[in-house]
């Protein structure tokens, strides 16, 4: 069981801390950072403060929420990508944290959930290509194994077999994308969908570089919006998977749980697509 | 490969300048450092061996061989030593803990200082370290110091006035004050300087790329980057970007001059403007006192986005005097990149990089010879806090080369 909830200060306000493990393979996400510093909003309204540490691997993981039962000063803690079969939740309460979670549609929980709805992404996706000239689309993935839900995989290629896109697997890192990038542009217009934002820059510098037009040769899309794609120039664009409100939902219901509140099971809003000028 | 350094026999530094060289590097032999640094194979050997014993090298294996035996491969060891950057902040303060290679291993966001007092305020943050330290289970011995970024001048007075984000912090020693209640050096310096320091790490930007970071938070301030490290002035005072004048009629500033940028476009500013409007105040609900600035700011910033058109307009005259400064700075200094970072910028970035992006690239002098690079920085990203770790991690690694405006603790030498 946890040692204590909460650590005294100078003032002799009792100051409650929520903790987050963050996967080393998101830590350059901003989907993820968007989220986290949104969920820390809500927190602070309420004096609670967010302790994040990045993990390696889930076994790092769990060692990590043992250790903070040990020392002491969680008051709950939050997870992130939380899917069918995952264990971590049965681990936190047998530490005795109270918890909420991110989790995908498959998930049947007694916590506080925010319902992410892989699909939804797709189907905002389908209507902004529907709305563009009928060009042939490639969605380059790097994602590394293990870090990617079963439920986003499973969406993923349920819309691949509807011939919505074609999918390429590149390995991590921007000059793996790149290549991949290049091998997908064959001559004929095509519009590629990254899921990273720095893949998406990185694409617009080096297809603009070489005289390709964008969009007019190759159309661009980010499957994460950020402040890159909204400065980039051309502005990139985004579908916007609204990180920053899950983040603060998420604080919302973490604090419903470290204060003995309802369970609330709250759907993600749907994501938009952020116009830029790439597609 | 870097180019060859030559380092003198007599340096003091020479240890350290050996220790950025492996870093630099990523995975360097022996024999490649003394051809890098005109050091003797014998002089490599002893460093080398002091760098392993103290934790801050290790070796990584075999390298190719080159018609003898192949060469043991030498690489900074990223978990041997962690720094802290703190960014404070009247809305929230944030603790990056970064590792050697500057990658973050955990973070505290916590309430911020507000109107509290300093001497309240110091003893919270120091009990929040010793949280950071324990919870993300780092052993004391291996933090080698901890890196403030706040607002304001350095008033050249030493440690004794700092002014950060309100009056009453003006005259508060924070560095003396931190270092005695943690016994860890301490290094301060101004937020926006930290963000353009923290942009150029996180963004890994080649040292030989210039740049700036205009910095918004509650005013504005400006981070200056030439040849890889912060531009400082004679008192440390580069980038008071805030109280330069954009209309000279303009109303009176408290600095005593007219027409500021801060006081023409700061959040405060653009605040004032929108609480004219009843309607707006209702349908935002704008508090309109000082206390709830963040709040009332970023109220009106997020209707802007949503296209309301009061809001579009109170943040579009904001952003043409920001704009307008930028490009004195870009004519002035002869840049072709630019940075918006910190809070102030978080919700409405994206307007002011557009109203700023047209002015300079219409109107640049240079305009015929170079493009102007116009970015917003990820508003997900403390840069304030990382770039605040890293004048710490600088202070060890670089000590030869080192920039930053604070003096580290005399009583605490760096753990090097």
């Amino acid at each position: 069981m946890i040692k204590s909830d909460s650590r005294p200060t100078a003032g002799g306000e009792q100051m409650k801390t929520v903790g987050l493990a963050i996967p080393a393979s998101s830590i350059d996400d901003r989907f993820v950072a968007t989220l986290v510093n949104s969920l820390a909003d809500p927190l602070i309204r309420s004096r609670v403060s967010l302790m994040t540490k990045v993990v390696d691997d889930r076994a790092a993981e769990e060692q990590l929420y043992r250790d903070w039962a040990d020392v002491g000063g969680i008051s709950g803690v939050a997870l992130l990508g939380f899917g069918a079969d995952d264990t971590r939740a049965d681990l936190l309460r047998s530490l005795g944290f109270p918890l909420a979670a991110v989790v995908d549609t498959s998930v049947q929980a007694e916590f506080g959930t925010v319902i992410v709805d892989f699909d939804s992404s797709i189907d905002v996706l389908r209507a902004f290509l529907a709305q563009r000239p009928q060009r042939r689309t490639v969605y380059v993935i790097s994602v590394e194994e293990g870090a990617a839900l079963s439920a986003r995989k499973e969406a993923t290629a349920r819309a691949e077999r509807d011939g919505l896109f074609e999918v390429v697997h590149s390995a991590p890192g921007v000059e793996a994308a790149l290549a991949a990038a290049s091998a997908a542009v064959t001559g004929e217009p095509v519009t590629l969908v990254f899921d990273s934002d720095v893949h998406a820059a990185a694409a617009l510098a080096s297809f603009s570089s070489r005289g390709i037009g964008v969009p007019h040769d190759v159309s661009i899309v980010s499957w994460t919006n950020s402040a890159l794609c909204q400065s980039a120039s051309p502005s990139i664009t985004a579908i916007d998977r609204r990180g920053g409100h899950i983040g603060s939902l998420l604080g919302t219901c973490m604090l419903d749980a470290i204060a003995g509140n309802g369970v609330t099971h709250t759907k993600a809003p749907r994501p938009f697509v952020a116009l830029g000028e790439t597609a | 490969m870097n180019q060859a350094r030559r380092l003198g026999p007599s340096s003091e530094n020479t240890r350290s300048a050996v220790l950025d060289m492996i870093r630099s590097s990523g995975t360097v032999s022996r024999t490649e450092l003394a051809e890098m640094s005109g050091l003797t194979a014998t002089s490599i050997t002893r460093i080398v061996k002091s760098l392993i014993d103290d934790r801050l090298v290790v070796e990584t294996g075999l390298g190719d061989a080159t018609g003898g035996k192949r060469r043991s491969l030498l690489e900074i060891n990223r978990r041997g030593r962690y720094a802290v950057g703190l960014s404070l902040d009247d809305a929230r303060l944030t603790y990056v803990v970064t590792d050697l290679g500057g990658s973050v291993v955990g973070q505290l966001v916590s309430p911020g200082i507000g109107q509290s007092a300093p001497a309240t305020e110091i003893v919270r943050i120091a009990d929040e370290l010793d949280q950071v330290f324990r919870q993300l289970a780092l052993p004391v011995d291996d933090i080698v110091g901890v890196g403030v970024a706040g607002a304001g001048l350095d008033l050249g007075a030493g440690t004794k006035q700092l002014s950060l984000t309100a009056d009453e912090w003006d005259s508060f020693p924070v560095q003396e004050a931190l270092e005695s209640l943690v016994g860890l050096p301490v290094v301060r310096d101004n937020d926006a300087a930290c963000a353009a320091l923290g942009q150029f790490w996180v963004g890994r930007i080649p040292a030989t790329q210039d740049f700036a970071t205009l910095y918004m938070s509650r005013g504005f301030g400006m981070g200056l980057m030439i040849g890889g490290s912060v531009s400082r002035g004679v008192s440390s005072n580069v980038g008071e970007i805030g109280h330069m004048t954009v209309d000279i009629d303009g109303p009176d500033c408290w600095c005593g001059s007219q027409g500021c940028l801060e006081i023409m476009a700061a959040p405060r500013a653009v605040v004032a403007a929108a609480l004219r409007d009843v309607d707006l105040v209702d349908e935002l609900g704008l508090a309109g006192d000082d206390a709830h600035l963040r709040h009332d700011f970023d109220a009106i910033a997020r209707a802007a986005v949503r296209g309301d058109e009061r809001c579009v307009a109170l943040v579009e005259r904001s952003a043409r005097y920001v704009a307008a400064a930028v490009l004195s700075i870009v004519n002035l200094l002869d840049l072709d990149r630019v940075y918006l970072a910190g809070p102030g910028f978080a919700d409405a970035g994206a307007i002011y990089v557009r109203v700023v992006r047209d002015l300079v690239t219409r109107t640049a002098r240079t305009k015929a010879i170079h493009g102007v690079t116009v970015e917003l920085s990820d508003p997900g990203l403390d840069t304030s806090a990382v770039g605040a770790a890293t004048l710490v991690l600088q202070h060890v690694l670089t000590p030869h080369t080192r920039s930053e405006r604070g003096v580290i603790g005399r009583d605490a030498p760096v753990p090097v």
